[in-house]
Formats: structure tokens, sequence, C-alpha cells
């Protein structure tokens, strides 16, 4: 990567960055029931980002091999590109933990696919009709970081992850259920998996009528992961600097119920999005976003911190919206590393056994499609259970729902469960935990 | 290189039933304005492979940059295969082909320099940040992409395709102390810069429909009658329907092929839908797919009947039905799937005036902010409404989000509008992590009766 910086500066630009990322990965896939495919990938690129006369033009490729060429595209965007708002980072050393695992590599092929279909055999064994599907993947992240203060900061990151879902039609609803893990060590149960995903298919099997109206409701831990995308827009350095984020000016002000706290944790331990440092260089931190409702921080990249008159956090991240997952081709930006939300003090049990006619929340379809920076979520809830008489009696079709988180989730928040869970937000990598989230109430759209 | 690709696959394709190289170059320019700064210009240029094997009905895949190792993936990819291999390999039977597709470009974004391009954008971001003094921010966004890719296979097939992709949007950003709302066009093209060109009135019109949106209500929520603009039916199309019709989901549910029976009844004798690589223009004009397989214009229902689905050589030979061309990754670091190209609802007789008349209490819904769909329920929300009271269109509403059931909606399409309009912008479909595929949608207005739509009690 010197390389290239220096043909780049050789050439005429003044400063620079270089951000490369080689993946590798090895996936096993079973589909329908069967054993399907056998993956592996390699791809490395970098991610160039110059200075010339003031201004900042940013380069990526693949191409590794002909640091002539991209310098020349180089020297030919900047000329039109915007002016330079932050300079690279000057950490040249950064303390870290090895972030590395030869286990994860280790783990015969045989044993994934042995387990994969121990995983198929036990949930057809519940319900022979289902279509289970099982994923295994193994990566590697080798990342490094040169730049022209003599920045020169690299490590490399192991990640598991093991995905199963099942589906299965039933009259006229479609059930579609899944559960991931993702960790650092290799290290999975087959068998809890399967009785995870068991008994959420069993639940979704009980169709149960659902009156529309303003009822109390259970968000959980996925759901609540959900919804907080909204915050995650408005906390953004970038959003906070356009001017149009809702939370534009209020550090330190009360955004959400005294019973919440959430923490964005770049350092955790068996983090899968823990790194030593974040995609710009600068060293990962434990940030205390919200504290007992009250905002404190917001997320930054070099350039919001820059332009906004903070410290860095360790967020400027190169993931795509709503993915997140490193690309290299993707523009440094605010993004969540790990969200911890912490726990409350009421047994999740106890939650249910107190409504009398109510509902459970898991998944809310459709929820991007909103307007997420004003804290708006709304869709179809894709799987949500009724409570009647303090019990679940089923899975509820049909409903919708639309709110904004700064509005249902200020003061109409009754309790969070004692325990906290891993929960993930579709192929997002990183490590979040979350509760139970109860609300007083909400209002639930559907047919009358 | 193609002389190395046979070579590799001559050699290797005793080894297994099947074996495809797809090669691919590509380079992209971005211009984004956010507010008033020009917030990036960069490119990006890309090269690299993909290599599938099938053995016994198991694939074995590599994705890889270093196209200078490609036996050694070749052998890699078999091994994989053979692994997994444990029953029979079913591919639909396609004509071998030997073909180049060049660009056949109306209007070369090439052309174009950058100091144009970024002019242009710029007096694009100065309407929307001089509208009014209640727009308070802007994003304006271009991308072109150019593809060369080659597919090589087993067969003796040899393809090779240049591809263009252009899209970009402008938003306007408008808020007060309470609200925040947004509103945009969109351009989108395969063959034409000029699309981009003379949007200043468009912009004038989204830059009022932002301000308009800051003290239009949330709609009610509840049942009603539903007219949809060509955009958001399009994407109706697109969600409800194009993503069950996706044959990866059906060739081996055994459940799946009992709702999607073909010849089933899914909706009136007005209802014709379809899925085509034809429409020159689109950014879901696609010659071959990547599977060197010549594209069509597939009907998936046909006056209300359901007649086809959209195939990959795989699921075509696995359910006994007619290859469609529909096999398409995002890009060489993946394999080639159930994909979308360009889907449309088509035109019927109705004039917009017959479907307004009757409607007591409906809405009009137009323009669309992305749909999702999970089997059986669909979920899509419109970027702005109108409130239909007596046949008459009355206060503009926000927050129309319509959901429900794809079966009972598509029998309650009551009336389809006589103009197939298609409508392209920027990013694109995701499924299994490959996104955003270059897709396209369209169609007429459509009413739709009895239609949830979630807003506010």
């Amino acid at each position: 990567m010197k390389k290239i910086l220096d043909k780049a500066v050789e050439m005429g630009v003044q400063e620079g960055e270089i951000f490369y990322l080689n993946n590798i990965k090895e996936e096993i896939g079973f589909e329908n029931s069967q054993l399907k495919t056998v993956n592996s990938s390699q791809n490395a690129g970098i991610a160039f980002r110059g200075i010339k006369d003031g201004k900042m033009g940013y380069v990526t490729s693949s191409n590794l091999d002909n640091a002539e060429q991209i310098a020349h595209d180089m020297l030919e965007v900047i000329n039109y590109s915007p002016k330079k708002e932050f300079n690279f980072s000057q950490n040249k050393q950064v303390e870290h933990k090895d972030y590395g695992n030869d286990e994860i590599w280790n783990v015969p092929m045989e044993k994934l696919i042995e387990d994969g279909h121990k995983a198929i055999e036990l949930v057809k064994k519940y319900d022979d009709e289902v279509l289970v599907s099982v994923q295994f993947a193994k990566e590697k992240q080798e990342i490094n970081i040169v730049n022209t203060n003599n920045v020169n900061l690299q490590y490399k990151k192991d990640n598991f992850s093991l995905g199963m879902g099942g589906s299965l039609i039933q009259g006229t609803s479609f059930i579609q259920c899944g559960i991931s893990e993702k960790n650092g060590s290799g290290k999975y149960d087959i068998r809890e998996l399967a009785e995870k995903t068991i008994e959420k298919i069993s639940m979704a099997k009980q169709d149960c009528s659902f009156e529309a109206g303003n009822k109390p409701a259970i968000f959980t831990p996925s759901a609540m992961l959900e919804i907080l995308i909204t915050l995650q827009q408005g906390i953004s350095g970038d959003t906070v600097a356009m001017g149009i984020s809702p939370l534009c000016g209020k550090i330190g002000e009360r955004i959400l119920s005294e019973k919440i706290t959430l923490i964005d944790d770049g350092t955790m331990e068996d983090g899968v999005s823990s790194m030593p440092f974040d995609d710009e260089g600068v060293p990962a931190q434990k940030s205390i976003l919200v504290e007992n409702g009250v905002l404190k921080s917001y997320i930054h990249s070099l350039k919001t911190a820059a332009k906004l008159g903070y410290a860095p956090t360790g967020n400027g991240l190169r993931t795509q919206d709503l993915f997140t997952y490193k690309k290299y081709d993707i523009a440094p930006k605010p993004d969540i590393t790990n969200w911890i939300m912490a726990p409350g003090n009421v047994k999740y049990e106890d939650m249910i056994a107190d409504i009398k006619d109510g509902i459970i929340i898991d998944n809310i379809m459709g929820i991007f499609m909103n307007n997420l920076i004003n804290g708006d979520f709304a869709g179809n809830i894709g799987m949500g259970y009724a409570i009647k008489n303090g019990k679940i009696a089923g899975r509820v079709k049909d409903a919708a729902i639309n709110a904004n988180i700064y509005d249902v989730f200020l003061n109409n928040v009754v309790a969070l469960s004692d325990k906290s869970y891993k929960c993930s937000l579709f192929d997002s990598i990183g490590t979040h935990v979350m509760p139970y989230v109860m609300l007083k109430d909400i209002n639930i759209a559907g047919k009358k | 290189m193609r002389e190395v690709l046979k070579n590799i696959i001559e050699a290797l394709k005793a080894e297994c039933d099947y074996l495809e190289i797809r090669l691919e170059e590509n380079e992209t320019t971005n211009i984004v304005f956010i507010g008033e700064n020009l917030d990036q210009v960069s490119k990006k240029a890309e090269k690299g492979g993909f290599v599938r094997a099938l053995y016994k009905g198991g694939w074995g895949e590599v994705s890889f940059n270093d196209v200078n190792n490609l036996e050694e993936y070749a052998k890699k990819a078999i091994k994989q295969a053979k692994i997994v291999g444990k029953s029979e390999s079913r591919l639909a039977a396609v004509p071998v082909v030997q073909d180049q597709v060049k660009f056949k470009l109306k209007s070369d974004p090439r052309k174009v320099s950058f100091e144009e391009k970024i002019e242009m954008l710029k007096r694009y971001n100065d309407i929307v940040l001089n509208y009014n003094e209640v727009i308070k921010s802007s994003t304006v966004k271009y991308n072109e992409v150019f593809r060369y890719l080659t597919v090589i296979n087993s067969e003796g097939t040899c393809i090779y395709q240049e591809q263009m992709d252009m899209g970009g949007a402008i938003v306007a950003i408008a808020s007060d102390e309470s609200n925040r709302q947004m509103a945009f066009t969109t351009f989108g093209s395969s063959n034409d810069f000029s699309v981009a060109l003379g949007l200043e009135e468009e912009i004038k019109k989204i830059c009022q429909l932002a301000v308009d949106l800051l003290s239009a209500p949330k709609v009610k929520a509840g049942e009603y009658t539903v007219i949809a603009d060509s955009e958001l039916a399009g994407v109706f199309a697109h969600e409800a329907f194009g993503h069950l019709s996706e044959a990866d989901g059906i060739y081996e549910d055994p459940k799946q092929q009992e709702i999607m029976k073909l010849g089933r009844e899914l909706g009136g004798q007005v209802l014709n839908i379809y899925d085509s690589g034809l429409v020159e223009g689109c950014r879901g004009y696609l010659v071959y797919d990547d599977e060197g397989v010549k594209t069509e214009k597939t009907y998936l229902i046909k006056e209300g009947k359901l007649v086809g689905r959209l195939h990959s050589r795989q699921t075509a030979g696995i359910m006994g039905e007619k290859p469609t061309g529909n096999a398409r990754a995002v890009s060489y670091k993946f394999p080639p799937i159930c994909r979308m190209r360009c889907t449309c609802i088509e035109e019927g007789t109705s004039t917009f005036e017959e479907m307004l008349k009757g409607i007591k209490l409906g809405i009009l819904a137009c323009s669309s902010l992305g749909g999702e769909t999970n089997g059986e329920l669909f979920t899509f929300s419109a970027q702005y409404g109108y409130m239909i009271r007596d046949g008459k269109i009355a206060e503009l509403v926000r927050d129309v989000n319509l959901s429900g059931n794809v079966f009972t909606t598509l029998n309650n399409i009551d009336m389809i509008g006589n103009k197939e309009i298609f409508k392209d912008g920027p990013g694109g479909c995701g499924k299994n992590m490959q996104f955003p595929l270059p897709v396209s949608e369209g169609g007429p207005y459509i009413r739709i009766q009895k239609v949830v739509v979630g807003g506010e009690e």
C-alpha cells in the first residue's frame, strides 16, 4: 500500500490515505433441507483519499498492481473534488489485542456439513414439512491503513457465523423464521440453534385474531434493534452536520425514556464489530450515546467530527447503509459498531403476564421505507404475537404500526426486561445486545 | 484471455457436469452533493471473476480478483462441488451461443466531461437550496457504471457483453421545529445520458412537495380504495408479485408449487403482469443473463391467470419449464440467482377519471419510497398521497404505507389504466446480500379495493 501512496505523492498528490481490505471467506450453504453449495471467495481492494491544493478526491480499485493508473485517476478526479474538510489520523500506534483466530479455520468442513445435516434432521423431526436452510461461514479480514502522516496500521480479524432458517406454508400463511449467530471463537451449539428455530416456528403456527387499536406492546430485542435504525440516522454526525437530524442541538436533553441507556462499544470483548481502530485509523472506543434517556453523544467520522467541532469517536466506518459489513469501496461515514442497551429489572414472563390485551412485536416489514431520520418507523408487523389475558395466544396477521421513536419511547416505556440478548439486524456484523422493551400503549392498525 | 478460459474449461470439463467462468471489469463514476457542499467525487475500477462447477446437483463456487490463478480456482470449484454433489444435475437445455454485445448508447456519459456533469448537478442542487427557506438541505446523487462481462461455459457458450448503468436522484429536505420531510425525483438509464438533462421543472415540483408535506397531515389508518400511480404500481408488481415469481423460492418447495400452480387464477381478466429484459433504455434491459441465456418478455400473469415464472437454468431444469433468462449476479463476487429485470403491469383500458368515479373515500398514492415482501405479505410506502373524497382529489397526506396479503390484493385490483410508464432511479433491488441490482419497474395507474393503510388513528 505504501508503494501506491508513494507513487501518488511522486505524481503530485500532496496528502493521502490508503485503506486496504482483503476479505477471504468460505461458506457452506444448505437450502431447502439439502446441502447445496460450497463457496470460497477472496476479494481485495483499496480506497484512496488524496489531497491536492486543498481538495480531496476519492478513488477505489481492486487493481492493486497498477499504482500509476490509480494515481492518474486520483489526479483527474481531484480537480473537480470538494474542499478538504478534515485531516487524516495521526495515531501512529494503537495498542491492541489479537483479533485473529486460526481456530476458526481449523474447524473441519466435514464437521460443519455433519452439523448442518443434524440441524435439518432435528427440525424435520419436529415438522417434516419445514424447509430448512443452514449457512456456515468463516471470514478473515485483513486491514491496512497508511497515510502521509506516517501512519501504517494493520490488523487481521477472523469471524465465524452460522444461520438457520425454517420456512413453512400453512394454509395461506407463509412462515419464515430464522436465527443467526456470529462470533470470533468458532464455537456453536447446533442443538440449541435448532431448538430456537423450532420454537420460533411453533409460535408462528397458531394464527390469532387481533383487533386494531391502542394496545400495550412488548418489542423483542430484534424489533428494538430494528427501530433503533431511526436513532442511528439521527445520531450520525452526517445528519447532524446537515442540520436535518431531530437530535441537532439536543446533547444534554432527554430524548428517550429514563429507563434507556445505550452504548456503542467498538472495544467490546468478543464483539463481532470490535476493532482496534476504525476504518480511518481512529482508535475504537466505548461511547455512551444515551444515558437514562439523555442524549450524550453523536457518532462521528473524521469529517463530521471536524465539521461539528467534536473529538472523533472511532465510528468512521466503510459500511453499507443498513447492512453494516465493510466494503473497501464505501467512503467512511459514521456508523455503529456494537450496540448495547442496558437491561432493566422486570422478567419478560412477568411483562406478558401483566397484559390483558396486547401484542409482542418481533419484526416490522418495510421499516426502511420510512422517514427514518425523522424517527418514523412504520410497516406491516411481519412477525407479531397476540397476548390475551396474560398469555401468548398466537400469531397476529394483517397488523401495521406507524409511530415515531422520539414520541412513543419518550414517556411511554413501562419496563425493560432484566436480561438482554444478542440479536442481529439483517446482515449486520455487529454484536448487538438488547432487552425486551414494554410500552404502555401504541397504536396498531389493521382490520377491525 | 478468452483462449485461456476456453483452454482451462476444455481441460477440466470432464471432471464435472457443468463448468462456467465469468470475468468482469468495471468502471464507476460517482458524484454526490450534500447540502451546499460537493461531498464526493469518486472513481472506482475493478477486475475479477467467478467460477462455478456443478457436480451431481451440488455447486462449488470460487470468486476472486487475481485472474492469473484461474486454473487453480477452477480446480477448487470442482473439488468443492464434489463435496456437495450427491444427486443429479439438472440444467434446462439452452442453445450454445457465441456472441458479442457492444454498447448501443443514444448518448454516452463518457463523452460528457466531469466539469459538465458537476455543473449540471450543481445547478440542480442550487434550485433545491434556493427554493424556499424551509428547505434546509438537499442531496444530489449521480452514478454511472460501465461493465465489461465475459461468460464462458463447458457447453461451448462464449459471450462478451458491454453494459452501461446510470442512475441518480435529487432530494429536497424540508424541516421546521417539529418535523422533517423529504421529496425527490429520480432518473436512470441503460443507454442515454440525456435522461439526466432538463430536470429543472421536475425539481421545482418536488421542492414544493417537500414544503407541502411539512404541513400535510398523516393519513388516517384504515381500509381504503387506493389508486396507485404508475411508479407505485410498478413497485407493487416488483415487491408483491415479482419476488414471489422468482423460481428459486418455488422449485424445491412443494407447498409453494401448489400456491404458484400455473393456471391458477390470481386476479381479474384485466390483470397482466410481465418481466422483460427487452425494454431498451431501462436499467433492467438485458440481452443475455449471467448464465448466457437470452432474455425475453416473460408473462407472469395473463388475463388474471398465473402463466409463468422467473427462472435460472437450474430452476427451469428441475421444474421442467422453459428457461427465461433471469439468472443474474450483481457482480463477479456472487453467483447468478433468480432476479427480476423490468417488471411491469401491462396497460389496460381504464381512464383516470373512470377510476375516480365512485370512490366515496379513498387515497391516490403516488411515487414510492420502496417496498418489502415476506412471502404472502407485502408492504410498500408511497412518497405522498392525496385523499379522494366523493370522486374528487382532495388534501395532501403523508406517511401512506400500504400493506397486505399478495393474493387478496391482486384479486382486489379492479381497474387498470391505459398508459404504461417506466420509471428508473438509482439504487436497485436487494436479495441474498446481492445489492443493488439494476432493475426497472413500470405500469399504468391501477385501482385496488380494500387496501390496509397504516397511519394515524
